[in-house]
């Protein structure tokens, strides 16, 4: 099976305030990172990501929607507040979600993988951004 | 001293103080023991010293249920036993193999592994293990570069030890044949076993063999040792006195059939390549580790225990199933084919570095009635009833297999060294089948369990048939439940305390 690494998008003036896009079905300016799980990403093809982010919205149909997944990923918590004002900072971010999610075992097997809560959504994501 | 059983009298009758049935792992352990302690042992071999196809057809049988090897080849029948092939993995049972375990029916032995602690120990010089440590740490200070993939509170790293293997055939053959007090006797296949008139105790085994000859023995003391399935067979077919067999009063005897389930599960795919040594099996046999969950989390979980090997995925993905390689009746071949199939050109190479390792299964099952041994209508040469196995898996297996991995995905995830993946078997949590490559580990298992009750089990905690008193069973066939490790140790320490407890009897004129 071909498998690449994902190298990460590079970023240009990620710093907004407001967060009007996540009401919306449509990619933020920060779908490219969010869509890409940086360590699932290095062990499968496009095509398994798209596998699993499909079986994702398969088993939480709620989240079928760019906006609705964005929304989860982007949920701020205690000790790890979001902060869009540099790929680097969205990226941290994500990197300790996914450490949360292991962490208190929240995870899914998605097409046999066990992944973090999160990173699934970023597969979702990944499958959703690129059929709409 | 040796003697073979084909060259004496047609009719032959012989005494002793103790006799063992079957020079095996088992056999040949307790007769070890036994040398110059002033006892006359008789040690009773179906077999002669090297192999013998005619012989080794004895343990022809049929098998339904679960898909499994030719019973044929699934042992060896000679001096030596199944040592004469096996490979050697040797790793003690973990407290909790020994516990009552709620969620798994028929599990909880009599004894404990702080009882077996000791004997464990002594089992050591006879499979010429190494030290007795079983402790990562230990094997750390020795090699640093022995680094875990991952080690806390939910999954731990279980060490197992190589035998070089011991082919007990050749080790032993010569101090039991030089010992004065252990009467060897070969090609002496146990064909019934013959009790008192209340059926109490036994009175004589009956031995024959291919050249028509017959041994009547008489002993203060019997031990079978002659492996799980042949245990269970031998106390089925001894029913002219009793129709259910010896020791069969609750119809236990042959059931609860357990064996390790060996198969293929997993990929673990990491973020940095990495020889991983501490997983590795190479040519100098020293200890490695298998990925273990913890007993707190078992219960949490309500899973059996069970263990994962790694072995470099581009090296695993070319091995074919080792139930597929080993299917020849005769285990000569079926060892060549397994052979070929894990050829050197196969292994890994010295200090690569992977990406990815595939994830391979021991994992006990549960003891289950309906797994067993029968006898079949059809005879050997012999006359005495071929075994039947019907091999059962029930559906904690696979729910504890799918369990074990997703801890592990967890925990892989949780330090950061890379991910896992289910192989597809797995990935339906409402799936109860297995696949086609499900396979065993040649670990016969439960078929005389131990039991504090009569109506529970076979024998009791000294290994002594409930309703028998000189009746002991020793080897695999007393194991109440399978633990995750390979059971060659464990069977060991198991007969030196049978060897211990019939000793004292012995000593204190106890008949």
């Amino acid at each position: 099976m071909k498998r690449r690494k994902f190298i990460w998008l590079s970023g240009t003036g990620i710093a907004v305030a407001t967060l009007p896009w996540l009401t919306s079905c449509q990619s933020s300016q920060w779908t490219p990172i969010l869509s890409v799980p940086s360590v699932l990403g290095q062990f499968c093809s496009e095509t398994e990501l798209m596998a699993i982010g499909n079986s994702y919205i398969e088993r939480v149909p709620k989240e079928s929607k760019i906006s609705a997944i964005e929304k989860q990923l982007l949920k701020a918590e205690a000790g790890n507040p979001f902060d869009p004002s540099s790929e680097k900072s969205l990226q941290d971010f994500i990197s300790k979600m996914n450490d949360r999610d292991f962490s208190t075992d929240q995870t899914i097997i998605l097409n046999g993988w066990v992944l973090s809560q999160t990173e699934a959504r970023q597969c979702a994501l990944f499958f959703l951004t690129h059929t709409s | 001293m040796h003697i073979d059983a084909r060259k004496l009298e047609t009719k032959s009758f012989i005494k002793g103080d103790i006799c063992i049935v079957g020079a095996g792992t088992a056999g040949i352990s307790m007769a070890m023991e036994w040398i110059n302690s002033g006892a006359k042992v008789i040690l009773l071999e179906g077999g002669g010293f090297e192999y013998d196809d005619k012989v080794q057809d004895l343990y022809a049988g049929k098998t339904t249920g679960q898909r499994y090897f030719p019973l044929k080849s699934a042992r060896l029948h000679y001096f030596g036993g199944t040592t004469g092939h096996w490979s050697g993995f040797c790793s003690t049972y973990d407290p909790i193999d020994f516990e009552k375990r709620e969620w798994m029916e028929h599990s909880g032995w009599p004894i404990s592994k702080q009882d077996l602690d000791p004997f464990y120990v002594r089992a050591h010089p006879y499979l010429e293990l190494g030290p007795y440590e079983y402790d990562l740490k230990y094997w750390q200070q020795r090699d640093p570069e022995l680094i875990p993939v991952v080690d806390n509170e939910v999954v731990w790293n279980k060490i197992w030890q190589f035998s070089p293997p011991s082919r007990f055939g050749k080790t032993y053959r010569e101090p039991i044949v030089k010992a004065k007090n252990i009467h060897l006797y070969t090609y002496a296949n146990v064909v019934d076993i013959k009790a008192n008139e209340n059926l109490t105790s036994i009175d004589s085994v009956i031995a024959k063999n291919y050249a028509g000859k017959e041994l009547h023995v008489k002993a203060k003391y019997f031990v079978l040792a002659c492996s799980t399935i042949q245990n269970a067979r031998l106390l089925l077919a001894a029913n002219k006195q009793t129709a259910k067999g010896l020791g069969n009063d609750y119809d236990h005897v042959g059931r609860y059939f357990m064996e390790h389930l060996e198969i293929k599960s997993a990929e673990l795919w990491l973020t940095r390549p990495d020889q991983l040594k501490l997983y590795e099996y190479d040519a100098t046999r020293r200890p490695r580790a298998e990925l273990a969950i913890s007993a707190e989390v078992q219960r949490k979980h309500s899973i059996l225990n069970g263990t994962a090997s790694l072995t470099p995925l581009e090296v695993a993905r070319r091995q074919k199933a080792i139930i597929d390689m080993w299917s020849d009746e005769d285990p000569r071949k079926s060892l060549d084919s397994l052979q070929a199939g894990f050829s050197e050109d196969e292994k890994p190479q010295p200090n690569q570095k992977h990406q990815a390792f595939e994830l391979f299964t021991r994992i006990e099952q549960a003891p289950n009635p309906a797994s067993r041994i029968t006898l079949d209508e059809e005879v050997d040469e012999l006359g005495m009833p071929r075994s039947k196995l019907h091999w059962v898996l029930t559906s904690l297996e696979k729910r504890s297999l799918r369990k074990i991995y997703e801890l592990i995905g967890q925990q892989v995830g949780r330090v950061g060294a890379g991910r896992v993946k289910l192989m597809e078997y797995l990935h339906d949590e409402n799936d109860e089948t297995w696949p086609a490559f499900t396979g065993g580990g040649w670990h016969h298992m439960g078929t005389t369990r131990m039991s504090d009750n009569p109506k529970s089990g076979v024998v009791d905690q000294q290994c002594k048939i409930h309703s028998q008193n000189n009746l002991y069973m020793a080897g695999a066939s007393c194991f109440a439940t399978a633990g995750a490790a390979n059971p060659t140790l464990t069977l060991v320490a198991l007969t030196l305390r049978l060897s211990d407890h019939l000793k004292s009897k012995f000593k204190n004129g106890d008949v």
